[in-house]
Formats: structure tokens, C-alpha cells, sequence
């Protein structure tokens, strides 16, 4: 442990150890699938969320539920979808 | 590979941003446009801007269009004072002038707005529940349509931003 520094900081520097533990470890971590994919964080983010906010909120079907709960934790840039009209004349989103 | 619709989006969004700051023009989203950035999950064909109506706005917006690559404000109708601008942009930009349904004036808007970032822009955004004030009172169809996804909304959002209970 260094002072002064803590455990994020740490992972961030990085390990000076080699120990064959420490590799067995990460190759036990990899043959679970790795670091979740962001997607996977988002799902499962929004499905918590959905079913801390489900009960408080009775009146509000789940589908809407999930659908605005997905666009408030998306940044803001993203979650803006425009409909744009082509040059053919039809819609887009 | 082509931009998903969502890319497009965002760089309208950052391309109105910044020709809003090289012009210093100051504007306040509103409409659908700012429900959207506001979490709601809602879609329009335009974005509506309100700025006040002065002399040296009026020149900032000529320049703000051309800065778009747009087509000199135009009136939307006789009956309206609001215009729109046609651009490069991905949809058409609407103006709105000092105040808007509901009697929500720019200062108002401007108090309560919030500051979101759109790549390494930032825009001023009209908050949830006044664009729910100001679409009950212009109550059109369109307005009526959108208003119950928006107050799911508005409720969500402060369930989310409420401090948590013991």
C-alpha cells in the first residue's frame, strides 16, 4: 500500500507484482467474458433502475418506464434523435 | 459505414451549439427539441430557439444563419412572429421571440434553464416542467399529444435526482 494513494489510483498505476497467482487470475477473469461490454453495463443499469423506480411510480406503464429511464442515462448528445425529412421527400429517424 | 441516426443528431446539435457561440447569440432550446435533451423519449422535425428581440439579435441571427449555412429567417405565417431557417443542418431551426406559450418570457426560461454539453459545446436548455407549462397552455393537438410522456417523464426525473431514503 502506498500513502497517500488510494485503491483507484492504485489499479490506475498498475501492479509491480508478476506472480503466477496474479496471472492465473486474470485468465479466470477472461474465460468469464472480461470486463462487461458497455452495452451490457447499460442494460443492466436501466433494469435496476427500472425496478427501484417500477413501484414508486405504478402509473407509468413499464415500456414508457424503461424507455425514459434508458434516455436519462444516456448523455445528453445521444439522446437526441431528430426525424429528418431526405431529399426524396421521406422521413428518416 | 454511414452515421447512425444518433450521430446525426449529436453533430446537429454540436454544429448549432458552436455557431451559436461564434455568433454570440444567446438562445434558449425549448419544444420538443429540449425535452428530448431532457431525457424524454420524444422526436421532432425542427429545433426551436427563443432569443429576445433587439437590434443587435437580429443581426447576430443573420450571421448565426449564414453561420449554419442557412437561408435568411423567413416567417413562418402572418398570424406567427416566429421564423425558420433552413440549413445544412439535419432539420429545420425555428426562432421564437421573447416569450413563448404560457407566458414564459426569455429571462424566466433563462433563470431555470440548464447548461448541457453537446460534445465541447454547451447549450442552454429550457427545463422539463416549464416545456410542460408552456405546451398545456398552447394545448394545440400535437401539444396534447406528447404531454403525457413528458410529465412521465418530469416524474421519473425527480424520483431519480431526489436524495435517496432512509
Amino acid at each position: 500500500m502506498i500513502a497517500g494513494m488510494n485503491a483507484r489510483q492504485m489499479g490506475r498505476r498498475g501492479g509491480l507484482s508478476k506472480s503466477s497467482a496474479k496471472r492465473a487470475a486474470a485468465r479466470r477473469n477472461g474465460a468469464r467474458g472480461g470486463r462487461p461490454r458497455e452495452v451490457d453495463r447499460l442494460a443492466g443499469k436501466i433494469r435496476d433502475v427500472c425496478a427501484r423506480l417500477a413501484p414508486q411510480l405504478p402509473q407509468i406503464d413499464p415500456g414508457d418506464l424503461r424507455l425514459i429511464v434508458r434516455c436519462l442515462l444516456l448523455p445528453p448528445a445521444r439522446r437526441a434523435v431528430f426525424l429528418m425529412r431526405r431529399k426524396d421527400g421521406r422521413y428518416v429517424f | 459505414m454511414d452515421a447512425t441516426s444518433s450521430e446525426i443528431s449529436e453533430r446537429t446539435l454540436v454544429a448549432l451549439a458552436k455557431a451559436l457561440r461564434a455568433v454570440r447569440l444567446e438562445a434558449i432550446v425549448i419544444g420538443n427539441s429540449a425535452s428530448m435533451l431532457n431525457g424524454a423519449p420524444v422526436t421532432t422535425q425542427t429545433i426551436d430557439l427563443l432569443i429576445r428581440d433587439t437590434g443587435p439579435n437580429r443581426r447576430k441571427l443573420a450571421r448565426f444563419a449564414k453561420e449554419i449555412g442557412g437561408s435568411t429567417p423567413v416567417r413562418i405565417s402572418e398570424l406567427s412572429n416566429i421564423e425558420s431557417i433552413e440549413s445544412a443542418l439535419a432539420v429545420p431551426i425555428e426562432i421564437h421571440y421573447d416569450r413563448i406559450a404560457g407566458g414564459l418570457t426569455f429571462s424566466f426560461l433563462r433563470s431555470r434553464a440548464q447548461l448541457v454539453t453537446v460534445g465541447r459545446e454547451k447549450l442552454a436548455v429550457a427545463a422539463l416542467a416549464d416545456v410542460i407549462r408552456s405546451k398545456e397552455a398552447a394545448n394545440r393537438p400535437k401539444d396534447r399529444a406528447v404531454l403525457p410522456i413528458l410529465r412521465d417523464t418530469l416524474a421519473v426525473k425527480s424520483k431519480l435526482e431526489a436524495p435517496p431514503e432512509d
